[in-house]
């Protein structure tokens, strides 16, 4: 039955220093997660506005998080306004990275609950979804890039624009390598499923890959993944929680500015 | 050359902070931004702007500045001020925010904070408070020349009545024929209103508002909110769209409860009137009207219906649009007071608007707002393309008189 055994080719030290460095990477991310919102606390506030109002971390934890599945987010209506084509791309972003992660979560349950729900054909399903996820975000990311690198007169950019968006890449491009090396040595039953994999796993065959490779490369996916998520906070990534919040605030505010001088 | 210990954050509201940080500079406000449309400088952008103000917090309060300590680079500060400034906090960069920033509320309290920490404002923006405080008004003029210049002789205002008008500095001093206008409207409708004396209607603190300047708002609210209130205002009326902005906006928090009257726009008071029939606008003129939206009526109030309405009730005239209109108005360079400090940007943003409405074909350019008038007219001045440039309420005084 198709399955994929987790944490196969990786050495047990190796996988100690994932833990390690995983536990790491969630503790930057808490501590700088905490202080960033510890800032917005100590604002101002305005009774008549939605976001000034008295908060705690856990409001705007929850407020944030409902607004990440209203239709608005989910179908990026505001960016959408001013262009189909970025609106699109955020979606393949914002859709396969959010995949992506409800895909890595489910493999850590089904791995240490031991649940035995990732074979057969739900396995197939899962690759072949998290495959598609795993291009769209791909995909999403390399136009926002292009769009930094070519059109770089009439965007503003900090310095750590194109290295984010550049870390996502490698990220994903590591994780279809990892995926088609591991389909190239084992060969699994209807591994052409996870097209994108298998597509890499035609590159690694030719390459005559061996496990040890996977390890290096599973190394360098993992060790990037971490940094990006410890990096978030610092970053201009935050948006990811902050703009949920102001978009939020945005519709609130359409509707208020009515009555500010109409009954 | 390094400051330390100033808090960028203490002052701002909570929203504004969260703002600063959804920033994704995706750069969508570059396009709409009128200040970029004239400059073409990307370091006084939004999205700089935030990203320079951002790096302050973390500099002086966040993480990086426990670790390293709170360190802040002069250079880059004395950078944001000019950038903030020259802004003319029209907020359409607000408008066309993917991540709905508001930016025309955000600019002023980030001019505060420069205030705050003695880098703003700039230019004569710094004599704003000396000049209200000595003559009432920002433009330094003898208050009582506030209406005498103007106010016609055949209209009479009562001591007290439920209807307030206010007049406001830049009408009484830099557009008198759209005050004019107003009053003589006013009368035409027939009901009683009440001004205060020249020497009571002072600045309603929207230029030290916008220029960081807050320390007098609130006695300057109060004097003015008690007088109506003595007055037995119900309802304050008036034609600048940014005394409305501040009035509806701010004036309850810095009174420090509501407002005992509604605060309304001249247009929106104008309509009422001719939907009620109160007032008649019998005569007309075949002729193309192109009506511009002040930034602060529009994106600021919401003000954007009333005076189309009010325009289409003149017999005979064709009304057509800028191709940004609405909220999505381009500003005439008059705004957040930039205008007498970056004079250049403020005449190349009026001809813009003068250029599209001559493109268009219009007959007259129709303004409701005495700043939008002053600026658009001065950017006339020695420009190849001419348009009339009609106050709305100056318009329809002319068809109810005559």
């Amino acid at each position: 039955m198709p399955s994929r055994e987790v944490f196969i080719y990786i050495p047990p030290l190796l996988r100690m220093l994932f833990y390690l460095a995983s536990m790491l990477s969630l503790f930057i991310f808490i501590i700088g997660f905490y202080s960033r919102v510890s800032l917005w606390l100590r604002g101002r506030e305005e009774p008549h506005d939605l976001l000034s109002r008295r908060l705690s971390i856990l409001d705007l934890i929850r407020m944030s998080f409902f607004y990440f599945f209203s239709k608005d987010c989910l179908l990026a209506r505001r960016v959408m306004k001013r262009s189909k084509p970025r609106g699109i791309m955020l979606i393949f972003i914002y859709w396969g990275l959010t995949i992506l992660f409800i895909g890595t979560v489910t493999v850590a349950l089904d791995h240490y609950l031991g649940l035995g729900i990732l074979k057969g054909f739900f396995y197939l399903s899962f690759s072949l979804i998290l495959d598609i996820a795993g291009l769209a975000s791909f995909i999403g990311t390399v136009f926002f890039l292009i769009r930094r690198v070519f059109l770089s007169r009439e965007i503003v950019s900090g310095w750590d624009d194109k290295p984010l968006l550049l870390m996502i890449a490698v990220i994903i491009l590591t994780g279809f390598s990892v995926e088609g090396i591991r389909l190239a040595i084992t060969e699994p039953p209807l591994m052409d499923l996870s097209f994108v994999g298998a597509l890499f796993a035609l590159i690694f065959k030719h390459l005559d890959v061996r496990p040890f490779f996977y390890s290096v490369i599973w190394s360098i996916h993992v060790f990037f993944a971490l940094l990006f998520i410890g990096f978030i906070p610092f970053s201009k990534q935050f948006h990811m929680f902050a703009a949920q919040l102001t978009s939020q605030d945005s519709l609130y505010r359409e509707e208020s500015l009515q009555g500010l001088v109409h009954d | 050359m390094t400051e330390k210990k100033v808090s960028f954050v203490e002052g701002l509201t909570k929203r504004q902070l969260i703002e600063l940080d959804a920033c994704t500079r995706c750069s969508e406000c570059l396009k709409w931004c009128p200040v970029q449309e004239v400059t073409g400088r990307k370091e006084i952008s939004p999205p700089e702007k935030i990203r320079l103000y951002r790096e302050f917090i973390e500099n002086t309060e966040g993480l990086k500045a426990w670790i390293l300590g709170s360190r802040i680079d002069r250079i880059l500060l004395e950078d944001f001020v000019r950038a903030v400034y020259e802004c003319t906090t029209c907020g359409a960069c607000g408008d066309a925010c993917e991540v709905g920033i508001f930016s025309q509320r955000l600019w002023p309290a980030l001019r505060r904070k420069m205030v705050e920490i003695g880098l703003g404002p700039v230019g004569p923006q710094a004599n704003l408070p000396k000049f209200v405080k000595e003559t009432g008004n920002v433009y330094n003029k003898p208050p009582e020349e506030r209406f005498s210049k103007w106010f016609p002789e055949d209209v009479k205002v009562h001591e007290k009545a439920e209807l307030g008008y206010y007049a406001g500095c830049t009408g009484c001093y830099e557009a008198q024929p759209m005050v004019r206008g107003d009053v003589l409207v006013l009368d035409a409708i027939g009901e009683p209103f009440t001004m205060l004396p020249p020497e009571e209607e002072v600045c309603c603190g929207f230029p030290l508002f916008i220029t960081g300047q807050w320390d007098m708002l609130e006695d300057l609210v109060k004097r003015l909110v008690s007088a109506y209130e003595a007055r037995g205002v119900r309802m304050l009326i008036s034609s600048c769209p940014c005394c409305v902005n501040i009035m509806a906006r701010d004036w309850p928090s810095l009174y420090g409860s509501p407002l005992p009257f509604r605060i309304r726009h001249i247009s929106q008071y104008v309509m009422d009137a001719l939907r009620s029939g109160r007032l008649k606008i019998n005569n007309g003129f075949r002729e193309r009207l192109i009506y511009h939206d002040p930034c602060y009526l529009s994106r600021g109030v919401g003000v954007i219906e009333e005076p189309r309405y009010v325009l289409r009730s003149i017999p005979g005239i064709e009304l057509i649009e800028f191709d940004r209109h609405g909220m999505n108005s381009r500003c005439c360079g008059a705004g957040g007071a930039a205008r007498k400090v970056f004079h250049d940007n403020a005449i190349a943003m009026g001809r813009l608007t003068i250029d599209e409405a001559v493109e268009k074909g219009a007959d007259k350019l129709i303004l409701s707002c005495p700043a939008c008038y002053s600026k658009v007219n001065e950017a006339m001045t020695d420009y190849e393309k001419k348009i009339e440039i009609v106050d709305i309420m100056e318009l329809v005084a002319r068809f109810i008189r005559s």
